[in-house]
């Protein structure tokens, strides 16, 4: 006897194909008390007018409106952001350092998530007006970026003056050998 | 690298201007000897309590008779020539010293000093001339060259009574006994005689003249003040064979003759109680003693030892007999017989140059600079090396680093040598080094647990440098012509000594050859050694070949060109003496000081030919100094970095040459920067109607781009003036002419930008170095050796052309690191690296770095030696010795457990995530 009684049927359905198949449930389940289907499905009937769906022009207008929102989002952060690098100076703390890292990897992820962002109000005929906010919410966040950069260069850590290339400057070759006799 | 760079620059940036050395690291990392000087024996006096001596380095001290070491010790402001200076018992405990003053010969200074203190009890100031003889009877009689005769107070020193010698009488020498007082004189148609002076209180007279040789000819007179009778003795020339002598005590001379047995070198008389001992060194080398006993107006011979190769000194009645292995001393009865008794000693392999004997005691001098004092009853008492008193020139040299004497050779055996062969003996190797393994990992814990890398002490007869290469020899060549090698590591203890290592030729300089471990000692007369700088052994000895005759060697010139490693010897003559390989094959351009003017030569197929001439601007200037940047100094950046981060570009010419010079009339100094290569004159400072103290002249050192230079003047403020001069290639923020460009000294390039600093330092400096690190990323400190005792170091950052003046920095300026100038540099102490040492006489400091960047190793010489290391931009790649290695070991083993403990938790529960039986 393989199987017998104590056999658990996990085992059954590992070992044995044709009784792992699953039956597709039939059964009916009544509906959950107080589920009144009528009124779900009827609600024409109870308000006395049909409720007709926002047309498609509307649904892309409403979708373009959407996405110009969250293409000029960071446009309204900006200034805070300006203002406080600003205000923490030019110091090399921790504080401003996080903060400049900020000013460089948040734009960076926006932009680099553009598409799901602006996904949900894609479609084809409003992809060029979607465009649009996109390349607009691409600039400002490269606006973000440029205060990040002017941030870097209050504090000194942009190679843009003739002493941050010191070092790689050679020395001039001295063509005479001279020896002092002291 | 450019993160390392930052962080190196994050150090530096706050590295203050003013550090201290701190108290644990005092008598620590320094080291200091003091020294005396070269000996000499009339001005040595013996006692049974101290050794007191006046040196030929002008320094008055008492060295204690039991351990040798300095009671005292004055570095005296007195002319130290023998014929000039006399130092005599004054009374049981005080001694007399009085010397010409070295600014003006005719005046003597006397002086009176406590012989177990140093204290100074009287001292006055004689016009006249320098002291020709002192004799101490009651008071003191000082017989001045300008023939005049003064009596003084023994307790005061004030002067009691004056005499003058009559006219034509030459001074000789001066004897006072307790009757009375003789003045030996020289005539010239009278002969060799005495005046007799009699007369108490306040007037002395002549009384008597004793003619006591007719012969105005007689030389080398000497005076014997004995234990009964004062005699003087000298010779005549063409009767070598007898000494002429006359007790000088009585109106009447009594002249006598001695002959002694065989034809003298040279002599010394002592008085005895009943005649004279003659002490005589015959023309063989040999000495002898002849004892002669005084009866009926004649000297007897008595008794004669045997002919001895030791020198022989004697006093009070004995006779000490100093060979190379022994000191003998013997009673000398009346009839001149030894009485022996015998100690055997170890002396220095040298020959010995003089004895001077107290009644017990005998103080050697020997030929190589070093002194012994020796005891009939202990023998040596012991022994002082004084010939590092007088340093011709001192360098640093590199040890081998652990394990590199042995492995090195065997690499490059494998590395050529079959594969096979070079495998086994790879394992051969490895397996032998197996052996040190126990001792390494001990030393290794040593060292971790103590966090001290001077823990585990290197062996001081070893030739392996140490972890940070703070172990180095310092090899010092003396006038002597003798080496010395100084342990750095080990409170410059003697690593090696050798004499006469040119073999009685005159050092003149000594340089280090290819490897760190070959020296060239270069003498006067051509000769040429080759030592082994580890172990002092002299490998080879030559003489320049072509050596003109009657030439000298001037200077040794060490210099590396297109990679090649070149010595020369510079001549009297002009001659340039390649010592090793051969002369170098590109035209090489030299430049030397000579008398007032500065020469340029070109050194072009094997013969040196001159080219330019720099003469100083007036004939009553003279060159007082001169100084060129050390060949090692390396440049990091090129240009310096302001507030607003553009650049100042240094001028980095290669060829700059400092000179100065001063006007001893018009007390002023000049200073002239010189491309010495084409003799270009590239900036010139003067210093006129400042009173400068020309004597002494004007101390420079040059940097990268800059001249340090100091004076000591009387106006406008007195004290020690000390310049910067700060050269970059142009006034213009990033303008760099250099650029892309091949520099020449011979194109018409633009003069540097100077901008100049002048400080007030209030102590009067004697030297100035800068301070050397291994990579030239370090600061500099400027190095000056002080005539009070002490060695200070000033950052070159405080002595900054930069410094904004009557105004406070502006932000950028702060950035720069700039402070508001100030004049005075100050009294501060935490400038003196030497700390409580009293650092007397040092005229000269060199550097040589460590293996670490922070560090350089300072070393001091002149009279006495120092040796210190310095850290210019704090000790930023060495733990502090406060660090707390326990607690970060305790953290690591805590976090160890934590994880132990932790990590199984975090598995299980992914684990159970992953079956989804926990979220």
């Amino acid at each position: 006897m393989l199987y017998n009684m104590s056999t658990p049927s996990w085992l059954l359905s590992y070992t044995k194909p044709s009784l792992a198949v699953v039956k597709k449930s039939t059964a009916v389940y009544p509906d959950p008390p107080s589920f009144n289907k009528d009124i779900i499905l009827n609600t024409k009937a109870k308000h006395g007018k049909e409720i007709v769906g926002p047309t498609s022009e509307e649904r892309d207008t409403l979708k373009v409106k959407k996405a110009w929102e969250i293409a000029l989002a960071p446009s309204k952060s900006l200034p805070m952001n300006a203002i406080m690098s600003y205000f923490s100076g030019s110091s090399l703390q921790i504080f401003s350092l996080t903060m400049t890292f900020m000013l460089f990897s948040n734009p960076a992820k926006a932009i680099a998530n553009v598409g799901p962002t602006f996904a949900r109000y894609e479609s084809e005929s409003t992809f060029s007006r979607i465009l649009q906010a996109k390349l607009v919410f691409i600039v400002l966040q490269l606006a973000t970026v440029a205060v990040g950069l002017w941030k870097m260069g209050s504090m000194g850590v942009l190679p843009t003056k003739r002493s941050d290339w010191l070092a790689w400057e050679s020395e001039t070759p001295v063509l005479e050998r001279g020896v002092f006799v002291s | 690298m450019h993160v390392r760079a930052l962080s190196l620059f994050l150090a530096l940036a706050t590295a203050t201007l003013v550090r201290a050395l701190f108290a644990d690291e005092a008598f620590v990392v320094d080291w200091h000897i003091a020294s005396i000087g070269s000996i000499v024996p009339s001005r040595a006096l013996v006692s049974p309590d101290s050794v007191t001596i006046f040196s030929e380095s002008s320094v008055l001290a008492s060295l204690d008779t039991v351990n040798g070491t300095v009671r005292w010790r004055h570095l005296l402001d007195e002319s130290a020539v023998s014929q000039h200076s006399h130092l005599i018992r004054l009374d049981s405990s005080a001694v007399l010293l009085a010397a010409a003053t070295p600014a003006d010969a005719a005046i003597t200074h006397v002086a009176a000093w406590v012989e177990d203190s140093g204290y100074l009890v009287w001292d006055g100031y004689l016009s006249g001339g320098a002291p020709l003889g002192v004799s101490v009877s009651g008071d003191v009689y000082i017989l001045l060259s300008g023939g005049k005769v003064q009596r003084l107070s023994r307790s005061t020193g004030s002067v009691v009574a004056e005499y003058s010698l009559p006219e034509g009488y030459s001074p000789v020498d001066i004897v006072a006994s307790k009757g009375s007082i003789s003045v030996i004189t020289r005539k010239q148609d009278k002969g060799l005689g005495y005046f007799v002076l009699t007369g108490g209180g306040g007037e002395l007279a002549d009384d008597t003249y004793v003619v006591i040789d007719k012969n105005p000819a007689a030389v080398s007179v000497t005076k014997a003040e004995g234990y009964n009778s004062n005699i003087i003795s000298w010779t005549v020339p063409g009767e070598s064979t007898t000494i002429k002598l006359a007790g000088v005590s009585g109106s009447s001379a009594q002249c006598l003759t001695v002959t002694p047995e065989a034809p003298y070198a040279s002599f010394t008389l002592t008085s005895s109680t009943s005649g004279v001992v003659a002490t005589i060194t015959g023309l063989d080398g040999k000495s002898w003693t002849e004892t002669y006993i005084y009866s009926g107006g004649k000297l007897t011979l008595v008794g004669v030892t045997d002919p001895t190769e030791s020198a022989l000194a004697v006093s009070a009645a004995t006779l000490f007999e100093i060979s190379k292995t022994s000191i003998s001393s013997f009673a000398l009865t009346t009839t001149g017989a030894k009485l022996a008794s015998h100690t055997e000693i170890e002396l220095s392999p040298s020959s010995v140059e003089f004895a001077t004997c107290g009644s017990s005691a005998c103080l050697v001098g020997f030929k190589n600079g070093e002194y012994v004092l020796v005891t009939t009853t202990t023998g040596v008492a012991w022994a002082r090396d004084e010939s590092i008193a007088d340093v011709v020139s001192a360098l640093f040299v590199d040890l081998e680093e652990e394990g590199e004497s042995s492995s090195l050779g065997e690499v490059l055996f494998e590395e050529n040598a079959a594969p096979l062969q070079a495998y086994i003996h790879r394992v051969k190797r490895h397996w032998k080094a197996l052996a040190g393994l126990p001792q390494y990992v001990i030393g290794f814990f040593q060292r971790f647990l103590s966090g001290d890398y001077d823990a585990v002490p290197v062996d001081p007869n070893s030739t392996v440098s140490d972890t940070f290469g703070f172990r180095k020899f310092v090899v010092l060549a003396t006038t002597k012509g003798s080496l010395r090698a100084l342990d750095t590591a080990h409170a410059g203890a003697f690593a090696w000594k050798v004499d006469d290592v040119l073999e009685s030729d005159a050092i003149v300089g000594i340089v280090q050859g290819d490897a760190k471990n070959e020296l060239y000692v270069v003498g006067a007369f051509g000769t040429v050694a080759y030592v082994n700088a580890l172990t002092g052994k002299v490998m080879t000895i030559s003489k320049i070949a072509d050596f003109g005759l009657g030439d000298k060697v001037e200077s040794v010139l060490s210099f590396v060109d297109d990679g090649m490693h070149y010595i020369a010897a510079w001549t009297a003559h002009g001659q340039l003496h390649f010592l090793k390989a051969s002369s170098p094959a590109t035209s090489m351009y030299f430049s030397k000081v000579i008398d007032n003017v500065v020469a340029g030569y070109v050194f072009k197929e094997n013969r040196l030919v001159p080219t330019w001439q720099f003469t100083l601007p007036t004939s009553s200037y003279r060159i007082s100094s001169f100084a060129a940047r050390h060949p090692e100094d390396k440049t990091v950046s090129l240009g310096r970095v302001l507030g607003d981060r553009s650049v100042l570009y240094k001028y980095l010419n290669p060829h700059i040459l400092a000179v100065a010079a001063v006007d001893d009339t018009t007390k002023s100094a000049a200073v002239f920067l010189i491309d010495d290569v084409s003799g270009r004159l590239l900036y010139s400072s003067f210093h006129e109607n400042e009173v400068v103290d020309t004597a002494v002249g004007v101390k420079l050192v040059v940097g990268e781009h800059w001249v340090v230079y100091s004076y000591w003047s009387d106006l406008p403020a007195r004290g020690e003036k000390l310049v910067v001069l700060d050269m970059y290639e142009s006034d213009i923020k990033n303008e760099r002419w250099s650029k892309g460009q091949n520099f020449s000294s011979f194109t018409e390039t633009p003069l540097p930008f100077v901008q100049g600093q002048a400080y007030l330092f209030p102590e009067h400096i004697t030297s100035l170095t800068v301070s050397r690190s291994r990579f030239g990323i370090t600061n500099r400190d400027i190095i000056a050796t002080l005539d009070t005792a002490q060695i200070a170091v000033l950052p070159k950052r405080l002595l900054d052309a930069r410094r904004p003046v009557n105004r406070d920095p502006t932000n950028d300026e702060k950035e720069e690191g700039l402070v508001k100038y100030d004049a005075l540099i100050g009294d501060d102490k935490r400038f003196i690296i030497s700390h409580v040492y009293n650092v007397l006489g040092t005229k000269k400091a060199i550097c040589s770095p460590a293996y670490l960047e922070s560090t350089v190793l300072v070393f001091a010489y002149g009279l006495d030696l120092f040796f210190t290391r310095i850290t210019p931009s704090q000790p930023f790649d060495l733990l502090s010795k406060s660090f707390n290695k326990g607690q970060l070991l305790l953290t690591i083993f805590a976090l160890m457990v934590a994880v132990r403990f932790t990590s199984p938790m975090v598995k299980r529960k992914q684990l159970n995530i992953r079956w989804g039986t926990q979220k």
